[in-house]
């Protein structure tokens, strides 16, 4: 007969993943990092070098904080970047696992608060080339086969060159279905390598050292890996949701 | 921004590819077009231009050089009239407060008429872009942005000269004074704050427009116009940014200018909109021309080592290949040795640093070049302090615990947002427990659906307060109607509390931040940024498991009922259980056993089972009638049963 205590808690399915992730990120010798969820502008913002009242702040809709003039909720995990790189010396490998904000209307495929998995790899010879290794390796550790990347020309301030990144759709191996349109590929997020003016700002030598970062929504991923097709089902609380997984 | 697929051809003597084509080309090397839509006769392209290029690709021009480059065609000069460099500041005065605007340009133009409408080519080409027509001088101006980048403005010269005591256009630009008005071409009044960027007469110091963003209404042109001043200015970006946030308009002609305009496109936008006048209106006359360019910026020189494209993209690109690119985007190139001093063209400002070419190089050669390449090994074993961390939340669902995730948005709190996304929580949460509290109320309405007789949470996340940001704990329970089991709940967080406590050797209670207690619902709440988690021994529930994927749940009301039925010695639960199913619709959704027992009947062993049954529809809310039906047909089918019996 059930009894009540047979009942096992769930984990949220964005904590599995997370553990899956770290797990991925650990074994390619990236440690974790961590940072405030409320930044003040000058870390969010003018370090990634987003200068004050240039266009590219519009980029990311702002949460300010009330009588707290340069107090903002972090839009983007990008300022633990900073953080690390002023506290740490080269080479440096991290992953950033955290909530951020945006100042958006919601809908099933977008929150005014998600989770951001961002990754900086610093050295002296990190190349574009690296890049698209490490995320082939962890989007075939986290799909379990294997899956192309490419690049398309982007922009975000923090990075240049800047990319988007595509990932061969893991649904239909490039095919073409429905989940990617038809193009076989599916947009999953933004990168590049790491703009010397950030590193600069964090007192990295650019001359000597250069690198790459990545950012991406992990409810993103996590509605590809466990095909959720509402992103608001996260934070709904719900059990029905969360004890499916 | 979006793009004509008939007016990039004019700029090409060899036909186009099709619209999709150019669209997939420039989405892998240039910038991403969202969509391609047919219109009419023609294509136009949704091209996503992000602020990098928004200096040159806000522009029908700009982009047809990046088809160029992409698609390998040969761009024609956009068809300018050159003019003469005159410097007509006796009837054209311009005046400029320092760091307002590089430059501005003034032509006084008559022997217009502005009663005619735009011609055939002119209205489809707006249309087709989504602008409207308004009338033949304004559409030019508009267009004339739409192809080179460059806002214009026309004034309606003999209104201007209305406007000034010696009866002459006059164009000063500087700042507005606070509570100053202006009434822009759409008859809107704004009151401006100070620092708002302006054009007025001199010395009159009469209002003409919110410069960079919109004209005014005293010198707009209408239908009985017949003469023009024609303006094309570079103003200072950041000032307009600020004049366009102050006063909340946002315009085509703003945006531009906000991302930054080379000085020199406003000679160009200047000279093309005189072709298609002189088109339209073949004896107008170019009465003045002054053209007020205060700084012209020198041209600078970019170094590049050619060894450093391949060390960023990771792929080898010969120095002779690089030239060539940089070439072709327009770049002057000097080779010194390793290095090539390159000058970028005028119409790309964004173009500043080595890694701005770089990216260029990288994007044009072909990204898809890039081979993959692993990184150094560099062995690291997950971080002891991630993994304590992660081991309470494997504690907490042994115990029945789930895991919710809740957002920092709340009605109340100490920290308040300047500009919330909703006006009844424009508040951080400053505990857990309000989250909490929701989810197992909300829970505890599913409680037979998903088997439960007391709904366990956790959360662990960000909160703030006056003071600080922290990082706290959360655990409710509640008791469900659901429930038969009676637990105490104040014994059960005890022992939850010292099975932590043995592993971490750390007393939750010490960092106990809040605790509610209600009818059925117990809630605490521990500060985890002062407990030390170290443990010596432990292991972490393995995440090398595949995931499962999401099954859509039915959002209709679900409906319980009870059944208890006697049956022969022997018979197991899995055999009645079957029964049920099999007799009733997929509607049931759920079969929970909750009492068993036996008896002897009339001299033989009976065992009774009970069972809760939940239905559930996805297609509807199921009414109880139909429930009804249903059940009698399971009772009818258990009494036909040899020795079942309904009770």
């Amino acid at each position: 007969m059930q009894t009540d205590h047979a009942n096992e808690g769930h984990l949220h399915p964005l904590t599995s993943l997370s553990r899956k992730i770290v797990t991925i990120f650990t074994d390619l010798g990236f440690e974790v990092a961590s940072g405030p969820e409320m930044e003040t502008e000058e870390y969010n913002f003018d370090k990634l070098n987003v200068p004050k009242d240039h266009p590219s702040r519009d980029m990311q809709d702002t949460f300010w904080i009330k009588d707290k003039p340069g107090i903002v909720l972090r839009t983007h995990t990008s300022p633990v970047q900073v953080r690390f790189m002023e506290n740490h010396k080269p080479p440096l490998r991290i992953i950033t696992l955290g909530r951020v904000f945006r100042n958006e209307a919601t809908d099933a495929t977008h929150e005014a608060q998600f989770s951001q998995l961002e990754g900086l790899a610093v050295g002296t010879d990190i190349t574009l080339a690296n890049l698209k290794a490490t995320l082939e390796t962890f989007f075939a550790k986290l799909f379990e086969k294997e899956i192309n990347v490419r690049f398309r020309p982007s922009f975000f301030p923090f990075v240049e060159p800047g990319v988007e990144v595509d990932m061969e759709c893991f649904s239909c191996s490039g095919k073409g279905c429905s989940l990617c349109k038809q193009t076989g590929w599916i947009e999953m997020m933004g990168a590049g390598m790491v703009h010397p003016a950030v590193l600069e700002a964090a007192g990295v030598d650019s001359k000597t050292y250069q690198g790459f970062a990545f950012g991406v929504g992990l409810e993103r991923i996590a509605m590809a890996v466990f095909q959720i097709p509402d992103l608001r089902y996260f934070y709904s609380g719900d059990l029905r949701f969360i004890h499916q997984f | 921004m979006l793009i004509s697929r008939n007016i990039l051809q004019t700029f090409f003597d060899k036909p186009l590819p099709d619209a999709r084509e150019i669209a997939r080309e420039l989405t892998m090397k240039s910038f991403e077009v969202e969509g391609v839509e047919k219109v009419g006769s023609d294509y136009i392209l949704n091209v996503d231009i992000l602020p990098n290029r928004a200096s040159d690709c806000l522009s029908h021009y700009g982009v047809a050089r990046e088809v160029a480059l992409v698609c390998a065609l040969d761009l024609k000069e956009l068809n300018t009239s050159s003019l003469v460099a005159e410097k007509d500041s006796e009837s054209l005065p311009i005046t400029i407060e320092p760091d307002t605007a590089y430059r501005f340009i003034a032509v006084s133009l008559s022997e217009l008429d502005n009663t005619i409408e735009s011609p055939e080519w002119l209205k489809t080409a707006l249309r087709a872009l989504g602008e409207r027509s308004v009338s033949p001088i304004v559409d030019i101006t508009n267009y004339v942005m739409l192809v080179t980048g460059q806002p214009l403005h026309a004034y309606d010269a003999d209104k201007l000269k209305r406007l000034s005591k010696e009866a002459k256009p006059s164009f000063h630009v500087g700042f507005a004074e606070l509570d100053e008005t202006v009434r822009t071409l759409d008859g809107q009044d704004h009151i401006l704050e100070e620092a708002t960027l302006l054009i007025r007469t001199a010395p009159e110091g009469e209002i003409l427009g919110l410069a960079g963003i919109k004209g005014g209404e005293a010198t707009a042109v209408d239908e009985r116009t017949k003469r023009i001043v024609l303006e094309a200015a570079t103003f200072n970006r950041t000032l307009v940014r600020k004049s366009a946030q102050s006063t909340k308009i946002h315009t085509s002609a703003s945006k531009r200018f906000e991302n930054g305009i080379p000085p020199e496109l406003a000679r160009v936008g200047i000279e093309y909109a005189l072709v298609l006048l002189k088109d339209l209106f073949p004896s107008n006359v170019i009465e003045a021309l002054n053209d007020n360019y205060l700084e012209k910026s020198d041209a600078f020189l970019i170094e590049l080592d050619a060894e450093h494209v391949s060390r960023l993209l990771g792929i080898s690109i010969e120095k002779t290949e690089q030239v060539t690119l940089l070439e072709k985007l327009g770049c002057e190139v000097e080779e010194k040795g390793s290095v090539l001093n390159v000058a970028p063209p005028w119409y790309r400002p964004d173009l500043k640093r080595d890694v701005d070419l770089v990216e260029e190089i990288g994007r044009l050669s072909g990204y898809s070049a890039i081979q993959a390449e692993s990184l150094t090994s560099l062995p690291l074993s997950l971080s002891e302090e991630v993994k304590r961390k992660e081991l309470l939340r494997d504690v907490l669902t042994e115990k029945g615990y789930s895991e919710i995730i809740t957002r920092s948005f709340r009605e109340d709190g100490d920290v308040e947002l300047e500009n919330p996304l909703a006006k009844n929580t424009p508040f951080l949460r400053t505990n857990l427990l309000g989250g909490i509290e929701d989810a197992l109320k909300f829970n505890s309405q599913h409680a037979e659906l998903l088997e439960l007789e007391y709904v366990r949470l956790f959360e662990i996340g960000t909160v703030f307060t006056h003071e600080k940001e922290s990082v706290r704990l959360a655990i409710g329970i509640q008791k469900t109607k659901n429930a038969r089991t009676k637990i105490s709940l104040q014994k059960e967080f005890e022992e939850l509390r010292q099975e932590i406590h043995e592993l971490y050797q750390a007393s939750l209670k010490n960092h106990l931040s809040g605790s509610v207690e209600k009818d059925g619902m117990l809630m605490e709440e521990y500060t985890l940024d002062t407990i030390d988690f170290s443990t010596k021994d432990f292991s972490l529930a393995d995440s090398s498991d595949s995931f499962g994927t999401f099954k859509q749940f039915s959002v209709y009301p679900y409906i319980l009922r009870d059944i208890a039925v006697w049956t022969p010695e022997g018979t197991t639960a899995e055999t009645v259980e079957s029964h049920i199913r099999n007799n009733l619709s997929n509607e049931l959704q759920v079969v929970t056993l909750f009492d068993r027992f036996e008896k002897e009947i009339e001299g033989s062993k009976k065992v009774s089972y009970a069972f809760r049954l939940v239905f559930q529809s996805f297609e509807k809310t199921l009414s109880d009638e139909e429930i009804n039906i249903q059940m009698s047909a399971l009772e009818k089918a258990f009494s036909a049963i040899s020795g079942y019996e309904v009770r």
